[in-house]
């Protein structure tokens, strides 16, 4: 079947299984990688911040040599160049592993400037009502400084969810494979890249999108996990039964 | 008494009567030095406080008054002298109180900022709940409740859901008192917390005080404003170049003959007054 009344040449909806599997393989590369990446982002983020100069350099180094080699280097080195001296990995662990040293050295930067960028008062006055240093980081500091990242690591996000496509190297079996796969098909190259571009733009921004609007909602003080739902239902329950003070200020 | 024409309701008195009636030290600061490099901050300070007294500090601007109140809760390290809190040893020459013992100094002393410094990532309910749940132990469920009655007794209980940079300067001040009394200090030490307000903003937030220091508060309020250090104080101390220049009350320091204390209190009584273009050098 063909599509050439939109002037479309490729059978496309012959191929529609094949895309869907490789936007799902594409889908579940973002989310491992970006899984990954996150972790290790923020474990090194606070190495970087650590009192412990050798903690500081370890995570320093490791920043500065996944920042700086090129993410398709990391990749040969994972599945081809490991896997010369016996140590082999599947295409998705590969990948994951590099998705996640590569970003995660990235995250770790935009973490870094967020636990930079809450005020100092924060810790100072969190640590004056009689809180402990581990409970300051994990109640004041790490929250906010997510915050402060967000547009950053949303934006990495985006940028991983593209750099999937340099899986195709490896046969990787996403999007990108799929089209290289459609193309040696049909021979119809600037049909099948432009499809497979248009699908990567309904996936990257409606994401991008979404970080932007997520980044409103914070702003707006809405809560986004359950246990603060929680606490805010309770203040409603709690404000119902109070009885109004005379010269209360209005809400 | 008035402060460009910022006029606070009846004095308390029962605060002045209080100090008499008790006599237990609350905090006990001798002979206290700090330095910052070769900046000498506090040069051998001795402040005496009963339960249930309120002190003002008085000073210029980088006397050493909100070092002092710093080194009363260890958020900065004293260099040499004695620091006791109750029945905390804080500091005892050379000797700062760490980790468990440090926690619950902090929790026996509340803090006020001038920047106020709440939670932005919370609501102010929250910011009440936090210390309640993480330092007392509460529930949720008790945790918002008492929270709930602690921002009704700062009149803001219809602003709980409201994120900080919803409220006001001086709605913001009074939930971080409120934040302040969740952990039930024995001293709330308040540093300039009527700096950054406007006028109106002011009275609320020094009736707030005010209300607390009826209560029965041990309060230290580093200050400018003149009217709550005289009415509402038991004692002013004046500090001046790191060290303690009077100590009395009310009424014996504004009328000290001290030249650094009568012109500190003459600029304040004619209040601040910018110059104009027209006025002689």
């Amino acid at each position: 079947m063909t599509l050439e009344g939109l002037g479309l040449s490729v059978p496309w909806f012959d191929y529609l299984p094949d895309l869907w599997a490789g936007l799902l393989t594409t889908l579940k590369f973002t989310i491992s990688g970006f899984v990954g990446s996150i972790v290790l982002g923020l474990v090194v983020a606070l190495m970087r911040v650590s009192r412990v100069a050798l903690i500081r350099a370890v995570a320093s180094i490791y920043t500065e040599i996944f920042k700086n080699l090129p993410l398709i280097t990391e990749i040969y080195i994972i599945y081809f160049g490991l896997a010369s001296i016996g140590i082999r990995f599947g295409i998705f662990a590969a990948a994951t592993l590099s998705f996640a040293l590569f970003y995660g050295a990235y995250v770790s930067e935009v973490f870094r400037g967020g636990l930079q960028g809450v005020p100092p008062g924060q810790r100072e006055a969190s640590l004056a009502l009689g809180m402990t240093p581990r409970s300051v980081t994990r109640h004041i500091i790490v929250p906010q400084a997510l915050r402060l990242a967000l547009p950053g690591a949303g934006t990495m996000m985006v940028d991983l969810l593209k750099g999937t496509a340099l899986l195709v190297t490896i046969g990787g079996a996403e999007l990108m494979t799929q089209g290289a796969i459609i193309t040696s098909t049909t021979f119809r190259a600037l049909e099948v890249y432009l499809v497979i571009g248009l699908i990567y733009f309904s996936l990257c921004y409606p994401l991008s999108r979404g970080v932007v609007r997520l980044e409103r909602r914070l702003d707006s003080g809405a809560p986004l996990t359950p246990s603060r739902r929680r606490h805010l239902k309770l203040v409603d329950e709690a404000m119902r039964r109070r009885v109004p003070r005379t010269g209360d200020v209005p809400a | 008494m008035t402060r460009r024409g910022v006029s606070l309701p009846d004095p308390a008195a029962s605060a002045r009567d209080r100090a008499t009636r008790t006599a237990e030290l609350a905090v006990q600061v001798d002979g206290l030095c700090k330095s910052f490099g070769t900046n000498v901050v506090l040069d051998g300070v001795d402040l005496h406080v009963t339960e249930g007294q309120v002190v003002s500090i008085l000073g210029r601007s980088g006397s050493g008054k909100s070092t002092l109140l710093r080194c009363i809760n260890l958020l900065e390290i004293p260099d040499g002298g004695r620091v006791q809190v109750g029945r905390h040893r804080a500091f005892d020459n050379g000797h700062a109180l760490r980790g468990n013992d440090l926690v619950k100094l902090r929790q026996a002393v509340g803090m006020v900022f001038q920047s106020f410094h709440l939670f932005p990532h919370l609501t102010a309910i929250e910011n009440v709940a936090l210390p309640l749940m993480q330092l007392r132990g509460r529930d949720v469920s008790k945790a918002i409740a008492e929270s709930l009655e602690l921002l009704d007794r700062v009149g803001l209980a219809e602003k709980s859901k409201q994120a900080p940079h919803q409220l006001s300067g001086g709605q913001q001040q009074r939930v971080a008192i409120a934040r302040a009394l969740a952990v039930n200090p024995k001293v709330l030490l308040f540093d300039e917390p009527t700096s950054a307000l406007d006028p109106e903003s002011t009275v609320d937030v020094l009736n707030v005080m005010r209300n607390i220091s009826s209560d029965g508060m041990t309060m230290i309020v580093v200050t400018h404003e003149l009217s709550f250090a005289t009415e509402v104080s038991n004692r002013i101390v004046m500090i001046d170049e790191g060290k303690v220049i009077e100590d009395g009350s009310p009424t014996s320091v504004s009328r000290s003959t001290n030249p650094r204390t009568a012109s500190f209190f003459k600029f304040f009584d004619r209040g601040p007054r910018l110059r104009r273009d027209d006025d002689q050098p």
